[in-house]
């Protein structure tokens, strides 16, 4: 967590924009460890200093209120807020038994165009390797 | 991209753009594209509507939405006819020219105004300007793709780049815009059903081998299902549990009903996403993940630059990296080859698996530089920002292959026979007498897909709050519409009710919307059929019909919409996880 | 000295908004109403934002009633405390600059903006007034359209400007009346 901002400090984080394929480079300014706002890095060769309407102010949803914040299982018809362990718990043994009921291939994983590489090498490994199947695909052909 | 984006600004003379609303969808791009015209490289747009590119074209090519292959063909023609080709490049560096040659022929100009209503001149003149041109790009997007025929536009393109020999240097390339951050490294990252990492067949052995060895477990040879032939696998029984993460396909997916009620028939659905999209809502069970801003990593833009992405504040509450979730459920299940601590771990695992094309970009490196462009195989490689350099190609020959596209709006032609390696097309749904007008979907600047992160960030929705429909105004006139008037969209599959914008950006008998807002989602309303190689949906043309509604009747459709979305559930879920978490803090 | 005001190209301008958030942004963290003040507009010809020109004799501080319009420090100045909503203004201007805002558009739910902290919140429909550019006056860094254009297709154009824009027009055509003349001679 070395790059997070602490209380008092203002800090400017250096990243990519989340939006298109584009991949321009930004600062997230970070002041008492919230996001304050966005400043285009004038160093990167794509965007040279500039930025979209999505870049300067498309960031709000960081830290919107209706951000997910605890694993949620739907009992009687009710998303109700578990733990991780429970959860995962039941995702488990729930896959666990259609994979043997019905076979591998009776489980498909949407990756993700806006997660990061890593994530999506883990997302895919877990479809093959843990359930075995090459039913993995995102939304590249859509 | 086969090139990268800053070349268009220094090295490029001509510029076509095809399917691609880059001022909108990429500015960013767009910006070296008005770069490159005040240095003097002319521009060639096609595209039926009038974005801001073909408003600032030295040529505008209006192709009527579909028939981008009867264009490329016609410039095609031209410039064989007119012998504006590269011959030192078609004798040395590509194959199957004869077959090219023959399949154009009957692309006259003429022809092609016929099917097209381009006028010959203009065809005539962007051939010879492009075929001229010293360092020519192609830039497209999903208007060349998202069709039933997509692969054939796209090889049509590269059959156009190939022949004039504009591949392999600087400001030339057939470049596609693509959609998100991440897209190009999901692919290269193996998120695909017949493709592991760094796109090594299943199907092979030998590559299976490498990731066996190390995963140490035993791999699946059959290719997967593609994400358009999910629903029918669910409703057939042969899918029982879905597992989607940071992606909304209930919103996104064509003829979005179809899979909405699919999902609504497994037995588990897990989501995981930073908000209960329209999608979470159907689900099992939700799992909270940490945004972008939150987390490390890296992503590989559309010039497959591959970028780190850091982390600036901690994710809310209990959310937590993708990597993490996924790393935590396979220890539940028993694997125990996925205990990452850092996600430059799994970065160095994919290094060593595909060496080849990630094996010298390391995070040390990127902490020092805006990127490498893939593949770069040592870490004393510069990285590979122009693909095919010295016309060699990735064909088993090493040339480049033309292959011959056909289309026909109405059924396949039949000389596609006579051609082995051929590719055809044609449009699934034509417009008729109930459904009269072409219905053509996409993006705009402001909002970004299905609207959950853009519509979450005040100063774009304050700009930019509703959904429009894009209406001519000679249609307009002739159905009694002015604009801001509310209208219904109709397709085969469904309606939508949205305001109108009457506009000349869309031709006449033809209408555009996007897919950004639950209110009025244009993926109710668009067609499932997909091209036979690549399984791209046809996004771009169905048939549909206008009315004008009152705004009562706006209003009812809109509350029909909340409840079909489950709208109010993602305040009500919001209000009950803070009070939960205030009361743990108590 | 000439009224100062913002000008685009529309051979620059890609019509993304960008000009319009950012408005609406740096005017509600002064606590101004968070609205746009220039619009980006699409027609067949070109394309680019519109906003206040900040005319000399402004029509809109002619009519104004209460004098919430004045003319000022080379800009045409709007107080949004005094303003009564009463439109004359928009119907005035030849540009179609002013708006009148405050309420949301029918289909969208009304609902308070969110903001980082509780200074900067305010609710949509809470007073309608007239809309214009005020050139970002309170901002040292000056207009912020101008700012992140990504394509610096906005310019601010001060008194001094619009004088060697003339005469740079002067000259062009001084040249293109020696080249008519010679052809008519020749």
């Amino acid at each position: 967590m070395l790059s997070c901002s602490e209380k008092g400090r203002t800090e400017r984080v250096l990243t990519v924009c989340p939006y298109c394929g584009t991949g321009c480079g930004l600062y997230l300014v970070v002041e008492d460890g919230h996001i304050a706002g966005v400043e285009p890095d004038s160093l990167h060769p794509v965007n040279e200093g500039e930025l979209c309407v999505k870049g300067y102010f498309g960031y709000q949803h960081v830290e919107d209120p209706r951000r997910l914040t605890a694993p949620l299982v739907k009992k009687d018809g009710r998303f109700t807020p578990v733990s991780w362990d429970e959860a995962l718990n039941f995702v488990a043994g729930r896959l666990t038994r259609i994979r043997q009921e019905s076979g591998p291939d009776a489980f498909v994983l949407f990756a993700s165009a806006r997660a990061t590489n890593e994530e999506n090498y883990v997302a895919q490994k877990f479809a093959r390797a843990v359930m075995g199947t090459n039913n993995v695909d995102h939304c590249a052909r859509l | 991209m086969t090139n990268s984006i800053p070349e268009i600004s220094q090295h490029t003379d001509v510029i076509f753009i095809i399917g691609s609303n880059t001022a909108e969808c990429h500015p960013l791009v767009a910006r070296h594209v008005i770069k490159a015209k005040e240095r003097g490289a002319k521009l060639i747009v096609a595209d039926p509507r009038l974005t801001e590119m073909a408003n600032k074209a030295d040529i505008w090519l209006r192709v009527p939405a579909g028939y981008n292959i009867s264009l490329i063909n016609g410039l095609l023609h031209v410039i064989v006819k007119e012998k504006l080709y590269n011959s030192d490049f078609v004798q040395n560096y590509t194959e199957g020219f004869d077959d090219l040659e023959k399949a154009v022929e009957r692309y006259t100009p003429a022809y092609v105004e016929g099917l097209t209503g381009i006028p010959q001149q203009d065809l005539v003149e962007a051939a010879r300007l492009f075929a001229r041109a010293k360092n020519a790009a192609i830039l497209y997007c999903m208007g060349v793709t998202q069709f039933s025929y997509g692969t054939g536009t796209v090889v049509s393109l590269s059959n156009l780049a190939v022949i004039t020999g504009n591949l392999g240097r600087p400001g030339t390339g057939v470049n596609p815009l693509r959609g998100q951050n991440n897209v190009q490294g999901a692919c290269d990252m193996g998120c695909l059903p017949n493709l592991l990492p760094g796109y090594l067949a299943v199907t092979d052995e030998g590559y299976r081998a490498r990731f066996e060895k190390e995963w140490h477990v035993k791999l699946p040879s059959k290719p997967g299902l593609r994400i358009p032939e999910v629903a029918d696998a669910i409703l057939g029984g042969r899918v029982r549990a879905a597992y989607v993460f940071g992606e909304n396909p209930v919103m996104s997916d064509p003829d979005s009903d179809h899979l909405r009620h699919a999902f609504e028939h497994l037995d588990l659905l897990v989501v995981q996403d930073i908000f209960l999209t329209e999608t979470a809502r159907l689900a099992h069970v939700v799992l909270p993940a940490a945004c972008w801003g939150e987390k490390e990593g890296t992503f590989t833009n559309t010039e497959r630059r591959v970028q780190r992405v850091r982390k600036a504040v901690n994710p809310p509450g209990e959310a937590r990296d993708d990597w993490w979730i996924f790393s935590a459920l396979a220890q539940k299940m028993d694997y125990g080859r996925m205990n990452y601590l850092h996600p430059q771990e799994i970065w160095d695992e994919v290094r060593r698996l595909v060496p080849e094309k990630f094996g010298g970009i390391t995070h040390s490196r990127l902490e020092k530089v805006r990127g490498i462009n893939w593949p770069c195989p040592a870490e004393d490689h510069p990285g590979t920002p122009i693909l095919y350099q010295g016309g060699k190609f990735a064909t088993p020959s090493g040339k480049a292959n033309l292959r011959p596209v056909f289309f026909d709006p109405v059924r396949i032609p039949e000389e596609v026979g006579e051609f082995k390696n051929a590719l055809a097309g044609k449009i699934t749904e034509l417009p008729d007498e109930e459904y009269p007008f072409t219905l053509t979907t996409g993006r705009r600047g402001y909002h970004y897909h299905t609207g959950t992160m853009t519509r979450k960030s005040w100063p774009i929705t304050q700009v930019t709050p509703e959904q429009l429909i894009e209406i001519n105004p000679r249609d307009a006139r002739k159905l009694g519409i002015e604009d801001g008037d509310f209208v219904r969209l109709s397709t085969r599959r469904g309606s939508i009710a949205a305001k109108a914008w009457v506009t000349e950006r869309v031709p006449e008998k033809t209408v555009f919307t996007t897919f950004h807002f639950w209110e009025a989602n244009v993926n109710e309303l668009t067609v499932n059929s997909t091209d036979p190689a690549a399984c791209i949906p046809e996004f771009k043309v169905a048939a549909a019909k206008v009315e004008k509604i009152t705004p009562a009747e706006f209003q009812a459709i809109l509350q029909e919409k909340k409840k079909k979305y489950l709208v109010d559930l993602e305040a009500e879920v919001a209000g009950r996880l803070k009070s939960g978490r205030r009361e743990a803090h108590v | 000295m000439f009224n100062r005001f913002v000008i685009a190209n529309p051979d620059r301008c890609l019509g993304c908004y960008t000009c319009m958030a950012a408005c609406v942004v740096n005017h509600a963290k002064q606590g101004l109403q968070a609205y746009p003040r220039l619009h980006v507009t699409y027609t067949p010809v070109g394309t680019m934002p519109v906003q206040c020109h900040h005319c000399e004799d402004a029509p809109c501080a002619l009519v104004c009633p209460v004098k919430a319009i004045e003319v000022k420090e080379q800009m045409v100045k709007l107080n949004e405390g005094l303003c009564i909503g009463c439109k004359m203004c928009a119907l005035a201007c030849p540009f179609g600059a002013i708006t009148i805002q405050g309420t949301p558009p029918p289909s969208v739910q009304a609902e308070p903006a969110r903001t980082l902290t509780a200074l900067l919140a305010w609710f949509a429909g809470q007073k309608t007034i007239g809309i214009k550019c005020d050139l970002c006056d309170f901002d040292e860094q000056g207009p912020q359209c101008v700012r992140v254009c990504p394509t610096k297709a906005l310019q601010l154009v001060e008194g001094g400007d619009v004088e060697r824009w003339s005469r740079l027009k002067r000259a062009g055509a001084v040249t293109g009346a020696v080249a008519m003349f010679k052809e008519a001679e020749g």
